[in-house]
């Protein structure tokens, strides 16, 4: 009997040995991942963190940004002789100034390498838009009677929608989305 | 059961236990790599490039990366082709099919609250160290600046106005970790 005791305390505690050492094999490998990550101290990188650009309506590129476009905007000021708008987005602020002075508006479309039609040589961006936002992006655009280079978006580099429109200053804004799938025809059908 | 036996059965014991705790540890994904397929994000609404036409790459390859320390992805002096990728963005700059006439002044920029141009500008964060080497690169290149050394502005950073070889205004800038002893930039730098 005392034999049989020992004999089934010695295989539990063998059991629970046998989990412990795994579990700190486990432990092991967790803090090994680690490690590397504790190591490498990054180096904070030279970046580019603002975009300025002036412009003559803060409250209409409020309503073209924020209302038509969907972006997020994280601060916003208007005064008769000082105004701004600022749009963070991944790692650069997209910020619009009202200085008090009048600026000319572009109304010429700038060159962008997505599509051919502007030869206006001027900073000029892309906003990429979530392939379920688009057609509604796109609707709500028409809707507001933006000018657009084309009446419906383009399959351009045959790989994504581009749809080139002017804000209110005349930047010209490539509103863009890639989709998961090549659609089965390049005409837009509005979905 | 002799000594020997229960030894025995004590190492296969062990292994049972062993496999048991496995298996419990199979979902605990700390001790897994993460799987491709869950860390691939949707594309948010986001600015993804800036374009800007230039007269000449190398020139403008020389002050963003030799000068000012971007780092590029993909300069092509061929098509004349220099990207810049800042986290979510990439900042992009292509050769103009003519020549087009290069801006000597400055544009109006909230940080410096000066300067006179309308034209779309921008602003480069340099970490704090890195920032007076590329004060110094900047000055002994002979580039344009409004002012001839970083200004104290907005009582929080080191901002230097400088133009690109296409005269786009650019405010290099760093935010240091503590406020200055003196927010005149040689009596900090030595004379420098």
């Amino acid at each position: 009997m005392r034999n049989m005791l020992i004999t089934i305390t010695v295989l539990m505690i063998a059991f629970l040995q046998g989990g412990c050492c795994l579990r700190q094999t486990c432990k092991k490998k967790e803090s090994d991942m680690a490690e590397p990550e504790k190591l490498e101290k990054k180096v904070p990188k030279i970046n580019v963190r603002f975009i300025f650009s002036l412009c003559n309506d803060i409250e209409a590129m409020r309503h073209f940004y924020s209302d038509l476009l969907g972006m997020q905007e994280q601060a916003f000021f208007n005064e008769e002789q000082f105004g701004y708008i600022s749009y963070p987005c991944e790692g650069v602020y997209l910020m619009f100034f009202y200085s008090g002075e009048k600026v000319p508006e572009h109304t010429e479309w700038a060159w962008q390498p997505g599509y051919e039609g502007g030869n206006l040589h001027v900073t000029s961006w892309a906003i990429e838009i979530p392939e379920v936002d688009f057609a509604e992006t796109v609707e709500r655009l028409k809707s507001a009677s933006v000018k657009t280079f084309s009446e419906n978006p383009e399959w351009r580099q045959d790989s994504y929608w581009g749809f080139s429109v002017m804000d209110p200053q005349g930047n010209t804004i490539e509103v863009y989305t890639r989709p998961k799938e090549k659609p089965a025809s390049t005409t837009w059908s509005g979905e | 059961m002799t000594k020997k036996q229960v030894m025995i059965l004590a190492l296969f014991v062990m292994l049972i236990g062993g496999c048991v705790m496995r298996g419990k540890g199979k979902p605990d994904k700390s001790c897994a790599p993460m799987e491709e397929s869950e860390v691939v994000q949707e594309p948010q609404l986001n600015i993804r490039f800036i374009y800007n036409m230039c007269n000449d790459v190398a020139r403008m390859k020389h002050f963003y990366s030799d000068l000012v320390g971007l780092e590029e992805i993909v300069y092509d002096s061929t098509y004349g082709w220099l990207v810049y990728q800042s986290e979510g963005f990439q900042m992009m700059f292509l050769k103009a099919q003519t020549e087009l006439p290069v801006a000597t002044a400055f544009s109006w920029q909230p940080g410096s609250g000066k300067g006179t141009l309308d034209a779309s500008s921008w602003g480069i964060a340099v970490p704090e160290d890195r920032f007076p080497e590329v004060y110094l690169r900047l000055k002994e290149a002979g580039v344009s600046m409004l002012e001839p050394e970083p200004q104290w502005r907005q009582a929080c950073y080191w901002g230097l106005s400088v133009l690109d070889p296409m005269g786009n205004t650019v405010e290099v800038y760093t935010e240091p970790g503590e406020k200055p002893e003196s927010t005149e930039w040689s009596k900090n730098q030595g004379g420098k």
